[in-house]
């Protein structure tokens, strides 16, 4: 009688795995429940088969590890002229790593840039955020409408509930966002960007009853219904711009943005509807990718021809809005197929010899501008933490810590290239590293002994390895 | 809503018999319930209520929840409405799993979170739903799956019964899984009691000092951990309770009785 498979395989946590599990699995819930998409964490693989090769590899990559930066450090005490953080305006493969002890923690960073920002925040929201020229506030400069759209939806996405709160009070209490009755009368474009912003916090979070309700959800719905007339069939792509060809990268990411905040709004939106507006941009996009695995700012609606400049941003962006995807549908192996391939692009081509991404570059060459925008650095910090990458992560965060700078009262980070700062940028990267540290402690909680403790664990490795030579030979003279 | 895993260190113990009884019998209280099964080891619920003319249900309407788990079908899809006014369920099936491997591996491993992250989307369309009650039917023992249920669940049923080799597994799942999940209730529900009156009648002494040393086995091992667990409920051993949803008899059965009693502590908590 054969055996029924399924019937047995259901794989049983060891205890460590099971806290680990619980742990995550509860960052997960919080993720969904705050309408972010959650962090999929990697398995652990179960009861590893030790063989003599593994600790071989294990001891040697160890010792690699330990060794390398301490020759780097040796031989930067010894010319002093070298240093490993110097931005690079050619493009080279990532050959060191930032090292060296931190001035301040993530956490202190976090702070500053907490109190950075609320200077430009005042409570009656009359005259936020005006930006930083050349180290010094611009009072005269106001931000604009579509920044302040666009600052929603990225507090939305921040997890800590006093910047979300923030959001939520602009958007519905205390600026009103919502209320904006110009916005139906606005280009398509703004609409777009209205329509992600009104529909940034789920259903449930959303604090309008009665009339004011029904009002905000008519809005909703008569920015969807002309937004989605602009899908263009035959291409499978949205344009914002009435009757052009060219196709702009952030015009999609924006509409896929909406498709995915869509389905928190459930009472507004046909779940199937914007699963099929998904699949189809998908689809035009993986063919887009395929041949040059990133994404063209533009490109044409016959999908031949693409605009030679890439943006770094438009990836970061398109990165975050897979995932988001990947979590809201159906959309079988195509999100992940189109993360994978994207993920292996900017790891293997746009990390610079710094652990940060050109703003722009080339798509024949890969070769980057120089302009390092603190905006897409925040972006890759992002990307990197949704693929778990914590230690890229904190490279591309040690550097663009080293860029921070005391101005006027506050602590800033600068676009790395020029002086301007914008405030976009600041939440970009506070997001950034909020989430860095939340995976940050969640290594600290699950990971083992840490390098320190390495030295100390040698003499156990060569232990095993004795052992296992022993019985090699013992085997060999049994044959 | 509540969500309620009914959850056991062994299987076997009557899980699926007191969550079907108890969901049936939520419903006929008047509260809107979804029973979801989530044994995808073993799912019994669809030979539970397909067997039962009452719910009006053919074999062959189903969408699997297990489709749902690995990203097929949305969740209104897998909620299926019954002849039995506010009852709702969800079954799973087995075929699925002898498919593809990755299909497979998704489902029985770790799975990086995403199926918790189904079963939690799952539960949240059920509270937009305005559903009062959510009774899951757990897989038992410590398996991934069975944590998901256990994770995004508010209080946890735990089920066993007086035998030795269960006071044990029970201690074990009490230190090793649900002392790990903070913010969730626990409560214990004893199956399959003999009563003092039984107990007088066993002519066997042996026996009956092993019963009622298993019956203190259990209440020390609740009481000898970090948690409050208390018993909620002991169910006593009705001979020739077999798979039934003895609720919906006309005639009153012991059992159906005191699933009444239990389910009335259930709504009170």
């Amino acid at each position: 009688m054969s055996k029924r498979k399924g019937q047995e395989i259901f794989e049983i946590p060891s205890e460590e795995d099971l806290a680990e599990y619980i742990h995550k699995g509860k960052k997960v819930i919080q993720h969904i429940e705050e309408g972010k998409t959650p962090i999929y964490f990697k398995p652990k693989r179960q009861h590893p088969k030790i063989t003599f090769t593994i600790i071989f590899i294990l001891v040697l990559s160890s010792s690699v590890i330990i060794m390398v930066p301490a020759m780097i450090s040796i031989f930067s005490s010894i010319n002093p002229s070298t240093n490993q953080t110097t931005t690079q305006t050619t493009y080279t493969t990532q050959t060191t790593i930032p090292s060296g002890e931190d001035p301040v923690t993530l956490s202190q960073s976090v702070n500053q840039l907490e109190t950075f920002l609320y200077q430009f925040i005042p409570e009656n929201y009359s005259n936020f955020a005006p930006f930083m020229e050349n180290n010094s506030i611009n009072t005269s400069k106001r931000i604009t409408f579509q920044e302040i759209l666009d600052f929603i939806w990225l507090l939305s996405q921040d997890r800590d509930s006093e910047w979300r709160d923030l959001g939520r009070n602009l958007l519905y209490t205390e600026y009103r966002i919502w209320e904006n009755t110009s916005i139906e009368t606005e280009s398509l474009d703004l609409k777009a960007h209205s329509l992600r912003a009104l529909l940034s916090y789920p259903q449930k979070e959303v604090p309008l009853i009665g009339t004011e309700k029904s009002s905000y959800e008519n809005r909703c719905s008569l920015l969807w219904n002309s937004i989605k007339e602009a899908v263009d069939i035959t291409s499978n792509t949205i344009s914002f711009q009435e009757n052009v060809s060219i196709r702009i990268a952030d015009e999609q990411i924006i509409f896929l943005d909406i498709l995915c905040a869509g389905t928190t709004h459930g009472e507004l939106f046909n779940y199937n509807e914007l699963q099929g507006y998904a699949k189809n941009i998908l689809e035009t996009l993986d063919e887009i990718i395929t041949n040059i695995n990133g994404i063209p700012e533009d490109f044409f609606s016959n999908l031949t021809e693409f605009n030679p400049i890439y943006s770094f941003k438009d990836q970061g962006h398109l990165f975050l809005a897979l995932h988001a995807l990947d979590h809201s549908f159906d959309l079988g192996s195509l999100a992940q197929s189109l993360i994978q391939r994207l993920d292996s692009f900017i790891w293997n081509y746009l990390t610079r010899v710094d652990w940060s991404c050109n703003s722009y570059y080339n798509n024949t060459s890969h070769k980057g501008s120089n302009v390092l925008a603190s905006y897409d650095q925040g972006l890759m910090i992002r990307n990197h933490i949704l693929m778990d990458r914590l230690s890229s992560a904190n490279y591309t965060a040690n550097t663009l810590r080293q860029k921070l700078s005391m101005s006027n009262g506050g602590y800033i980070i600068s676009n790395i290239k020029n002086s301007s700062a914008y405030l976009i940028d600041q939440v970009q990267i506070l997001v950034a590293f909020k989430e860095l540290i939340e995976l940050k402690n969640a290594h600290e909680s699950t990971t083992g002994p840490s390098m320190a403790s390495f030295w100390g664990l040698q003499p156990i490795l060569i232990m095993i390895i004795g052992l296992s030579i022993k019985r090699l030979r013992e085997r060999k003279r049994k044959r | 809503m509540q969500t309620v895993a009914f959850h056991s260190y062994r299987g076997g113990v009557g899980k699926t018999l007191l969550s079907v009884n108890t969901a049936v019998q939520l419903a006929k209280f008047g509260k809107k319930v979804c029973l979801v099964d989530f044994d995808l080891r073993a799912p019994s619920l669809q030979s539970y209520i397909t067997s039962e003319s009452v719910f009006s249900l053919d074999q062959n309407d189903f969408v699997s929840f297990t489709e749902f788990l690995i990203g097929k079908g949305s969740p209104e899809e897998v909620i299926n409405p019954t002849k039995l006014e506010n009852f709702y369920v969800v079954v799973s099936d087995i075929e699925i799993l002898q498919n593809k491997s990755q299909t497979r591996s998704k489902l029985t491993q770790h799975g990086e979170g995403r199926i918790l992250a189904k079963l939690f989307e799952f539960i949240r369309y059920c509270n937009s739903q305005e559903f009062e009650f959510l009774i899951i039917d757990c897989m038992p023992g410590v398996t991934y799956r069975s944590l998901d249920a256990l994770v995004v669940s508010d209080k946890i049923m735990i089920i066993t019964r007086p035998v030795k080799s269960e006071i044990t597994g029970l201690g074990l799942v009490i230190s090793e899984c649900y002392s790990k999940l903070d913010d969730t209730k626990f409560y214990a529900i004893m199956n399959q009691i003999e009563t003092i009156q039984d107990l007088k009648n066993q002519p066997n002494q042996m026996d009956l000092k092993i019963a009622q040393d298993n019956l203190k086995g259990i209440a020390s091992t609740l009481k000898n951990n970090n948690l409050e667990i208390d018993i909620l409920h002991s169910f006593r051993r009705v001979p020739f309770v077999t798979e039934r949803i003895y609720v919906l008899l006309e005639d009153p059965h012991p059992f159906t009785k005191e699933i009444q009693e239990f389910c009335q502590k259930l709504i009170s908590l």
